[in-house]
């Protein structure tokens, strides 16, 4: 077996958050912290079998962007461009000043601008190919989230999009260590984002069994880890992570929310949607995480779950999460507040995850009234602990088999 | 000279321009380029996609150009016989 290096430290020093819990860091954790849910019908998915979903309220693309470039992007780009802009600004560093060719992009996404393909195959079908919109192709291309987030802040080092499904984000994050690790930049605005909030997409999740079906009382429908769960509320949101090598960070003198200490991915190779029975590919991200982390299971004081609402995802996931780390970390789903964002959620609980380590504190899960017996973990519901957090975990699984695990550790 | 009906269908223009486009109403003036509105190709075929059902004519692809002024769009729409 090969030596491993010394652990390596990625620094969080800058965070943006766009998610149904708000939009700022500010907002973000006053909704987690109160464990109420964002879910709520859903205009724009009214008369479909699920009409509910967790928006990002009060997103003003137009002033945010100016109406004549907002109107040629895709929303899941929109959100992820003033993401980077408001990690940027919470860094402290200015894109006109930096070496551009030193920084790179990662951000996961997964559905791309499926809204622009629905609306433009409905012009197809009733008009004809020449009425099609140019901009089709550019908007639905999962791709330029990054692309256009690289425009926005002139960063002209490497720039992908990771498309894992719903470890997308935690996925970019690991791999935009990954590019400071190995000397190919100084700087990565690394996160994920998704806004696919349309009747196919919502359709299409729920012929799958995915969604929860409380289309009666939404508030109550994300509920990760209760007895009563029953699917998922599909969500939209973009969380960017500014990192930096520990050294830089230290030497440039800015704020550290945390520090990315550890990474792990695995993949099932069991079955194109359903988990692992065993949850196989989670447990072997989350060693290898710990193992990167240089770090052993009895360090983790938190645990920021995947923890979708799902009868069957949540039961594999706390079965590994006990094996693995024991009973004693404090677990949280955050989707209970903000749903299911999909390919963003894995950077916006990486973020949450740095927010808890930061404040001390560990959000309750929204929703959580009644322990599923099965989840034999320390569960935080009701209302925020307090508690001195060193290292914290973040989990996201996707369709696909793909699995990831991030070690944080306190800044 | 300009026409009644060249005046018309540069009005159309640039109501189009701010209202479909969300173009600044301050920078759209009869000698404003395309690309000074930062037009580039693929926003010039959406243009040239709503004008076809605002004026009621076919706009050849390629038509508008970039280099074009709003006059110029104007002028050029109108032989083509912009019906408004």
């Amino acid at each position: 077996m090969a030596t491993r290096p010394a652990a390596f430290g990625a620094a969080i020093t800058g965070i943006g958050l766009l998610t149904p819990a708000g939009i700022g860091l500010d907002a973000n954790w006053k909704q987690l912290s109160s464990g109420v849910t964002c879910a709520a019908t859903d205009e724009a998915l009214r008369g479909a079998p699920v009409d509910f979903s967790c928006r990002v309220p009060g997103f003003d693309a137009d002033g945010l962007l100016g109406g004549f470039e907002a109107r040629q992007l895709a929303r899941f780009v929109q959100l992820a461009v003033v993401a980077a802009r408001q990690a940027l600004a919470d860094a402290g560093l200015d894109p006109a000043r930096w070496d551009g060719g030193r920084a790179g992009v990662v951000l996961g996404n997964s559905l791309g601008g499926l809204s622009a393909v629905e609306a433009q195959t409905e012009v197809l079908r009733t008009s004809g190919a020449r009425r099609v919109s140019p901009l089709t192709i550019p908007m639905a291309m999962v791709n330029m989230a990054a692309g256009y987030v690289a425009i926005d802040v002139g960063a002209t080092g490497p720039s992908l999009v990771t498309a894992t499904a719903c470890a997308s984000g935690a996925t970019a994050i690991g791999l935009g260590r990954e590019l400071l690790r190995s000397g190919a930049c100084d700087v990565v605005l690394a996160g994920g984002t998704e806004s696919a909030l349309t009747p196919l997409a919502l359709a299409g999740l729920g012929r799958m069994g995915a969604l929860s079906g409380r289309g009666g009382e939404p508030g109550a429908a994300s509920r990760p880890f209760d007895a009563a769960r029953d699917g998922f509320v599909a969500a939209e949101g973009a969380a960017v992570l500014v990192l930096e090598r520990a050294e830089d960070a230290a030497a440039r003198g800015g704020r550290v929310h945390a520090v990315i200490r550890g990474y792990g991915a695995a993949t099932d190779a069991h079955h194109a949607t359903a988990p692992d029975p065993q949850g196989r590919g989670i447990e072997r991200a989350l060693r290898t995480a710990l193992a990167d982390a240089g770090l052993g299971a009895s360090a983790v004081d938190h645990v920021n779950a995947h923890g979708t609402s799902t009868p069957m995802g949540d039961v594999i996931e706390a079965q590994v999460l006990r094996r693995v780390l024991g009973a004693r970390p404090a677990v949280t789903s955050t989707k209970g507040v903000t749903g299911h964002a999909l390919a963003a959620s894995g950077a916006m609980e990486a973020a949450f995850t740095a927010l808890a380590l930061a404040h001390r504190s560990v959000p309750p899960t929204a929703n959580l009234t009644e322990l599923d017996p099965r989840v034999e973990l320390d569960v935080v519901a009701g209302a925020p602990r307090s508690a001195p957090l060193d290292v914290g975990v973040s989990t996201s699984l996707g369709f696909g088999g793909h699995n990831a695990a991030l070690v944080l550790t306190a800044g | 000279m300009t026409t009644t009906q060249q005046t018309a269908v540069e009005r159309c223009i640039s109501g189009v321009l701010v209202t479909e486009f969300k173009v600044d109403p301050d920078t759209v003036t009869a000698d404003a380029t395309f690309s000074s509105l930062k037009f580039d190709s693929l926003v010039l075929i959406e243009l040239t996609l709503v004008l076809e059902k605002e004026l009621e004519i076919a706009i050849p692809d390629g038509g508008l150009t970039d280099d074009m002024t709003i006059g110029q769009a104007a002028a050029f729409l109108t032989d083509l016989g912009a019906a408004l």
